[in-house]
């Protein structure tokens, strides 16, 4: 149990790490942004003695190190700032369009899940039957796909031709089946294929000789044995592929005007808001780690080697 | 007839890949009594293992029973379902099998592992694990209570032999075959793994088929020995007479071969030759190329086992003819 | 060599990716033979007009010919694509064979990056980069490199790590060669199958990230036809002229495909069993 905390402790660790470093990062690209946030923020006509004073308030006039401390403990208390093109404050707008976004990747997760691991375990046990190379060449196609695409084709066949679902927005859950699998087909290939991969090398452990010798029957090999140890790198893979996703999300909600982080994202580098920016990708990365942690974790519950190193 | 727990008759195993079929074992017969050890020794790659996993039907692809039969008890196994299968196998006939280090899933405790069985059978959870800790302490592991609870990772090499011994005899299988179970050991371990399962043999009274290429341990343990040479067996014997009265050139030059100590000369002898190629057929002997006492008839035509000396086989044209020796 | 091309033919998919990966290659090469129009020749009386024979696969509301439009595009695709491979081989075998090869601190340093690196959605922190350079194709080109890198760094430092180990690796090392040496003449030789299969495999993911910063408008500008904003231009006239969206789409399956394919046989010629 003690192994499981310290194993734990030492991700959060590294969680954090990875945190600090992007918005380091992140202050950086601002900072090397052409021009500052105030003279974006004010009119021409505002004074200079007035451009002079914001800049104090905020602390712009402070050395860029100094800045970034402000600016991270602003961000710790939950401030982002203003947005420029919308007059809001980040972090409103933030909490407004989270919870789709969220939504959105949680839906395409699900699906990914649901149909690339089940498919990718019958591809293996019919491995060179027909069925297991239709799914491969089916899942190289998709893979091949780009998600806005997928995503217009859907809503011409779905929306416009057929018209059964909605053609964009939001406008209950309807609304969420298009993107959602727009999001989740192209990337479920590589689960499937890792899936397909892993248990075909983990069939041919000995231990999963051993169980058959031991005459446990065949399916609870497949599930107890194979599929069991096979998991262990699909579940790794699965929340490192999340960063992924998330940015396929941020196209997906262009396509479909889904009022998610992505859409405003993507609206707010249009429009040059970099408030916005900043608080998006922050966001949106320590999401990521958040991810990434539990994958962690739910990886070292699956597999007792790791708690223990 | 009844004494026999295991009769394998003509059994072939043919590897079919793209380059052609390998024939792995090429009509094997032998068989096995009750409470008997027998042994099949031979070099690696002569098919002795391939033979145990033909009995056991776990055969990985593209290898298959391409003939033959397996009598286990009154049953034939060749051509039972994979679920017939699956009644027989750990049950009837348990199998031990060469690297401990990675027969034993990694993610299961060793509780979970050497109960899963019993519970197939049928056994509740708390007397399948009362079971398994019983047979823990049989097979000498110490501390039994905090092992069951310990993964494959966290004990040693030669423990883990123990644990996949005891999983195997916890259910008391009529057969148990073991393959090669000590060679992946260090030699200090292996003397007592040997130690221990002679001990268990009698405490649990399991015929045991024993596959290596160790002679140490088929004097050890061995009641009866066939020795294998590319698929065939060419020899079967007691062991004394394997050591003492050997017949087959190839058994002759094996024991020539072992290191002893009373042997004057300094050196050891070897095998000149190598192994035929088994993915094209042979017509005669398939020792023919590197024996020393090769005759014509041996290239022609394929030498069956007899029966030289009650209980002694021999697939050798030169103990045909001469009924006598060979250099 | 004649087994090898044997080898070639029996493997379908490699086949059909070469068919397919030549196919838009040739296109790209002699976009002006087969283009009937140029990509920026407006045409005010056949705005958003179907197929036709003069315009083959329909224009759009600019009355441009999306055909000779997406047929100029391809050489945007790949030459963006092919860049940002380039530039992401360079950083994450550089990075991979340094933390695989040096081990301890340097190593630490470098996977840390690497995961931090892993940890940013790639399409958001290229949008930044592309923000802060300016939108332009070869931005596009840079910013997909800088957010892609990673995965070549973990896969090439794993292999360094064992290839580190080899005898006589270790033996150049005792007998006193230098460092750079051993990396040059002795590492990166066996990294090359690897190197091979990771780039064939980025680039169709490059080319499907570069499109998808062109269809969020951050890639090249109007006129240029970059396949990625000819789709989103579509997108407001789906109901009347679908093809404006479809064929450019159709254009990146294409290639996409023709290049997963080469490249999944590459992998299978070259290295079954890396794990990518």
């Amino acid at each position: 149990m003690n192994g499981v905390l310290r194993y734990v402790a030492k991700r959060l660790i590294m969680g954090v790490g990875i945190v600090i470093f992007v918005s380091v990062l992140v202050f950086a690209i601002m900072q090397a942004m052409p021009g500052n946030p105030i003279d974006l923020m004010v009119d021409t006509r505002v004074s200079p003695e007035r451009v002079a004073e914001l800049k104090a308030q905020w602390g712009l006039d402070e050395p860029p190190i100094v800045q970034y401390f402000v600016w991270l403990g602003n961000i710790l208390q939950g401030d982002f700032g203003m947005s420029v093109s919308m007059k809001q404050n980040v972090s409103d707008l933030i909490l407004q369009r989270l919870p789709y976004t969220l939504m959105l990747t949680g839906a395409a997760l699900l699906i990914e899940y649901l149909i690339a691991i089940p498919l990718g375990l019958w591809a293996a046990v019919k491995k060179d039957k027909a069925v297991d190379k239709s799914l491969t060449v089916g899942t190289i196609v998709l893979w091949s796909m780009p998600q806005f695409w997928l995503g217009v084709l859907f809503m011409l066949i779905f929306a416009i031709w057929l018209v059964v679902l909605p053609l964009s927005g939001w406008s209950g859950p309807s609304s969420l089946i298009l993107p959602a699998l727009t999001l989740a087909l192209p990337t479920l290939a590589q689960i499937f294929r890792l899936t397909r991969s892993e248990v075909l090398d983990v069939m041919r452990e000995r231990y999963v000789m051993t169980a058959r010798a031991k005459g446990i029957e065949g399916r609870r090999v497949l599930i107890r044995h194979v599929l069991r140890n096979a998991l262990i790198p699909v579940t790794v893979m699965f929340f490192l592929s999340l960063p992924w996703l998330i940015g396929g999300a941020v196209v997906v909600e262009n396509v479909f005007a889904w009022p998610g982080m992505g859409q405003m994202l993507w609206r707010a580098i249009s429009k040059q808001d970099f408030m916005v920016v900043q608080g998006v990708i922050f966001v949106i990365t320590v999401l990521t780690v958040i991810c990434n942690l539990i994958g962690d974790i739910i990886s070292g519950i699956l597999d007792p080697r790791i708690r223990l190193e | 007839m009844d004494n026999k727990i295991l009769e394998v008759r003509d059994l072939s195993i043919d590897f079919k890949t793209k380059h052609g079929t390998v024939r792995a074992v090429d009509e094997v017969s032998f068989d096995i009594n009750r409470g008997e050890v027998f042994a099949l020794v031979g070099e690696s790659g002569c098919g002795k293992s391939t033979t145990a996993l033909g009995i056991m039907r776990l055969l990985q692809e593209p290898g298959e029973i391409s003939g033959g039969q397996i009598m286990f008890e009154d049953r034939e196994l060749v051509g039972l379902s994979e679920k017939e299968m699956t009644h027989i196998r750990g049950k009837e006939i348990g199998m031990i099998f060469q690297n401990p280090l990675d027969s034993l899933n990694p993610v299961y405790s060793i509780g979970y592992q050497v109960s899963e069985g019993l519970i197939t059978d049928g056994m509740n959870k708390e007397e399948a694990h009362e079971l398994a800790r019983e047979t823990l302490r049989d097979v000498k592991i110490s501390d039994v209570e905090s092992r069951m609870k310990s993964y494959p990772h966290e004990i040693s090499g030669g423990m883990r032999q123990r644990v996949m011994i005891a999983m195997m005899l916890c259910r008391n299988p009529k057969l148990l075959i073991a393959d090669e179970p000590t060679t992946a050991l260090d030699v200090t371990i292996q003397a007592g793994i040997i130690e221990l399962m002679n001990e268990l043999r009698s405490k649990y009274n399991s015929s045991i088929l024993m596959i290596t290429h160790d002679f140490g341990i088929v004097a050890d343990m061995a009641d009866r020995v066939g020795v294998m040479y590319a698929g065939n067996i060419v020899e079967v014997a007691d062991v004394m007479s394997i050591f003492d009265d050997a017949r087959h050139p190839y058994t002759k030059l094996l024991m020539k071969a072992l290191p002893t100590i009373t042997k004057e000369e300094g050196r050891l002898e070897t095998i000149s030759g190598t192994v035929p190629d088994l993915s094209e057929p042979i017509e005669g002997c398939k020792f023919a190329d590197r024996c020393p006492v090769c005759q014509e008839i041996c290239r022609r035509e394929r030498p069956a086992l007899r029966e030289v000396e009650s209980g002694h086989l021999v697939a050798c044209h030169c103990q045909d003819a001469e009924g006598g020796d060979v250099k | 060599m004649k087994k090898t091309l044997k080898n070639i033919c029996k493997n379908k998919m490699f086949l059909i990716g070469l068919i397919l990966f030549g196919v838009v290659l040739l296109v790209a090469i002699f976009a002006p033979l087969i283009a009937p129009h140029t990509y920026e020749e407006m045409n005010n009386a056949a705005k958003l007009i179907g197929p036709c024979s003069e315009y083959p696969l329909g224009t759009d509301q600019y009355g441009r010919c999306i055909f000779s439009r997406v047929i100029y595009g391809s050489r945007i695709a790949l030459s963006v694509g092919l860049v940002a491979v380039v530039i992401e081989t360079v950083i994450g075998v550089t990075l991979g064979m340094l933390a695989g090869y040096y081990g301890k601190k340097i190593d630490k340093i470098i996977t840390f990056v690497t995961d931090s690196a892993w940890a940013i959605p790639p399409i958001i922190l290229a949008m930044a980069i592309v923000l802060l350079l300016g939108s332009s194709a070869m931005n596009v080109a840079i910013a997909v490199a800088v957010v892609s890198w990673a995965q070549f760094t973990k896969i090439v430092r794993a292999k360094v790590q064992s290839l580190k180990e080899l005898s006589y690796i270790e033996a150049a090392r005792i007998y006193g060669e230098s460092d750079f040496n051993i990396i040059i003449r002795y590492i990166l030789p066996n990294l090359t199958s690897t190197i091979i299969i990771l780039a064939t495999l980025a680039l169709p993911t490059a080319i499907l990230s570069t499109t998808s910063m062109g269809f969020l408008g951050l890639g090249a500008q109007q006129p240029q036809p970059d396949w990625g904003m000819i789709l989103q231009d579509g997108i407001q006239y789906l109901g009347q002229a679908p093809w404006i969206s479809m064929v450019p789409g159709l254009a990146i399956v294409w290639t996409v495909l023709g290049f997963n394919l080469v490249g999944e046989g590459v992998k299978d010629m070259l290295d079954p069993r890396l794990k990518v």
